[in-house]
Formats: structure tokens, C-alpha cells, sequence
């Protein structure tokens, strides 16, 4: 009778080994599935370059650290600098503590304070406007916010309460509560 | 007054549209406009300046208010439903239903052109027919004579003693 066990027992025993070295070779991380809102890409200390059509590098980001996040194709960028240099136009600096863009960098969301500021031109001094909760667009040029916001130029300063800013076109609509102190340069004739 | 063309200019307004390239900002709704002793109300307001720093504006209201203290330090009141400005010249324009008081002076008219530089203004009609230009102007009250002549008698009187 025990020599017909024996093979029974041989197997349970090899059954009972197998199991075991599974769950010790187990890595416990490997049993928690990255969830789709969290970062499947962390970058420390990160300098990026775009380049256009011609080879010309056009748009600049330093930021401390970066994360994407797979749902939306999102990347969240902390304490970002972007500077973005177009052919003819005046280069734009925009800084800002954090933000997030959306679809490959088509749109940006900047929740806290965010300052762009605009070089100066062979037509106008310095351009900075300082504002919170805004969205920036950077192929367009496109800039807009419902929060308040303060744009200075020179001697003059403009604020209000909502604002939507082609920076190619040159033209800002300032939504309401609108507050613009302007200081006439000298009349020369 | 003419110092008042240098003093900053402070613009509300509900909204506000500014274009760079042609340097001109439209402001509407509540537009308040001040610029020293100068002050301009009105529902609408497009301000622009040329090359060499002269500033342009128009404006429509119901009616537009305006109000500035002159040279001599009288105040100057004045409305219109719409207006127009020349900085380069110095004349603002006023049109339809115009009035600017001065003192006690007054003109009523269509239009009434007020140079801001040489406080010279012309008011004229469209030329429709009854509209007319209507002035008042108020004489200034001469010092009276018996007051002018009894303050040398105290004066004698004085010298006398």
C-alpha cells in the first residue's frame, strides 16, 4: 500500500515546492497595475528643444521635474521656464511654478501665477503680463484667462478682470473691471 | 488746462480691446477718463496716438460729460452725444446736442469746436432748418465806482491825523 503512495506523495510534495518559489520569486510590486492617472514617466531636472520645419529651434523648456500621465496624454511640469523664439517676432519668456499640457503641448494650463513677458521690439518697449489660471496656446500665440490679470508696457499698465491675448496679432481683450493707466511719451511736435 | 496734456492718462471701463500694431485701445461700458484736472465720462471711448506721441480720441455717450479747469482756473463743463479729439491740434470737437458752459458763459449748439490750446471755441448748426447757435455770455462785474472812490478819502483821512 505505501509503495502505491509514494508517487502520490512525491507529487503533492513537488506541487507544494512549486507554489512555494512562485510566491517568494513574486515581485509585490508587480501585482499593483500602474492606474492610468498616475505617472508612468518621471524626468528630474529636465532641458527640452523644439525644433521647426527648418532645423531652427524655436521653443525652450527647463523644468525641476516632469511627469506624464498615460490618461489625456498629460504632462505636468514643475517649475517650468518655456521660452519660445518665432522667426521675426520678439522672443516670449513664460514662467510659472507649475503647469500641465495637454495633448503634446497643443495647450498648456498654468493654475498658479504666471508671468510672459514679451522682449521688446523696433515698435514697442517690454511687454509683461502677470496672471493666474491661464491657458496658453503656443502655435496660435494664443493666451487667455478669467482670473484677473495686469499687463505692463513701458509707463503705462493695463488690469482687468478676464483676458484673451493674440500675441501675433498683438491684441489683448480685457474683459471687465478694466483699469489702464497710460503715460503719454513727450509730443515731440 | 494745458498741463493737464502731460499728466498721465487713467482709463475703467467695463472691457477694453487694445491692438499694438496701431496703437489704439477701444473702451466700452462706464469709460471714465482722467487726465489731471480733465475728466471724461462716456459709453464709449477709442484712443490711439501717431509717431510722434500725439494722442486721438472719440467717444459716444448719452451724453458724453466732459469737464476741465482752465488756465485762469475756471472750471469748463461740457457735453455732447459724441465727441472728437485732436491732440496734434488741440480742438475737441463736440457733436450733436453740444453745450459747454464756462462761468456763467454759455453756448448751445450742433457743433461747437473748442480749442483747448488758445480757449477760443466756433459753434455752428448742421443747417437743418430752426436748429440755431445760441450764446450767452455773462459780463464781468466791474468793481463798483462809490467803493473805488471812497478808499482814497480813508487813505487822506489816515495821514491827515
Amino acid at each position: 500500500m505505501s509503495q502505491r503512495l509514494l508517487p502520490l506523495v512525491m507529487i503533492v510534495m513537488l506541487g507544494l515546492l512549486v507554489w512555494l518559489l512562485n510566491s517568494a520569486a513574486s515581485l509585490p510590486a508587480l501585482e499593483h497595475l500602474n492606474r492610468n492617472n498616475e505617472p508612468d514617466l518621471i524626468v528630474q531636472k529636465t532641458h527640452s528643444v523644439r525644433f521647426n520645419e527648418a532645423g531652427q529651434p524655436f521653443e525652450r523648456l527647463d523644468a525641476d521635474r516632469v511627469r506624464h500621465i498615460t490618461e489625456n496624454d498629460v504632462a505636468w511640469f514643475d517649475n517650468p521656464h518655456f521660452t519660445y523664439v518665432l522667426p521675426g517676432k520678439p522672443r516670449m519668456d513664460l514662467v510659472t511654478s507649475s503647469a500641465q499640457s495637454i495633448n503634446k503641448g497643443d495647450k498648456l494650463w498654468m493654475p498658479d501665477t504666471a508671468v510672459l513677458t514679451r522682449q521688446p521690439d523696433e515698435q514697442h518697449t517690454k511687454l509683461v503680463i502677470t496672471g493666474r489660471q491661464v491657458w496658453f496656446a503656443p502655435t496660435p500665440g494664443l493666451v487667455w484667462s478669467d482670473a484677473e490679470v495686469v499687463a505692463d508696457m513701458g509707463g503705462s499698465r493695463a488690469s482687468g478682470v478676464g483676458f484673451s491675448a493674440d500675441t501675433q496679432k498683438q491684441t489683448i481683450i480685457l474683459k471687465s473691471k478694466v483699469s489702464t493707466i497710460y503715460d503719454p511719451p513727450k509730443r515731440t511736435r | 488746462a494745458k498741463a493737464d496734456r502731460e499728466e498721465k492718462i487713467h482709463i475703467q471701463a467695463d472691457q477694453g480691446n487694445f491692438d499694438q500694431k496701431t496703437n489704439t485701445g477701444v473702451y466700452i461700458g462706464n469709460v471714465i477718463v482722467t487726465q489731471g484736472s480733465m475728466t471724461l465720462r462716456s459709453d464709449k471711448l477709442t484712443i490711439s496716438q501717431d509717431a510722434d506721441g500725439n494722442q486721438f480720441s472719440q467717444g459716444q455717450g448719452n451724453p458724453v460729460k466732459f469737464r476741465e479747469r482752465g488756465d485762469d482756473g475756471t472750471w469748463i463743463t461740457a457735453e455732447s452725444l459724441r465727441y472728437d479729439y485732436n491732440g496734434k491740434t488741440g480742438l475737441l470737437t463736440l457733436i450733436d446736442k453740444a453745450n459747454v458752459h464756462k462761468d456763467q458763459d454759455e453756448v448751445i449748439g450742433d457743433i461747437i469746436t473748442y480749442n483747448l490750446n488758445t480757449d477760443q471755441y466756433e459753434a455752428k448748426t448742421t443747417g437743418k432748418s430752426g436748429s440755431r447757435v445760441n450764446i450767452t455770455i455773462t459780463p464781468k462785474k466791474k468793481a463798483s465806482a462809490p467803493a473805488a472812490a471812497a478808499r482814497p478819502a480813508a487813505t487822506n483821512a489816515s495821514e491827515a491825523q
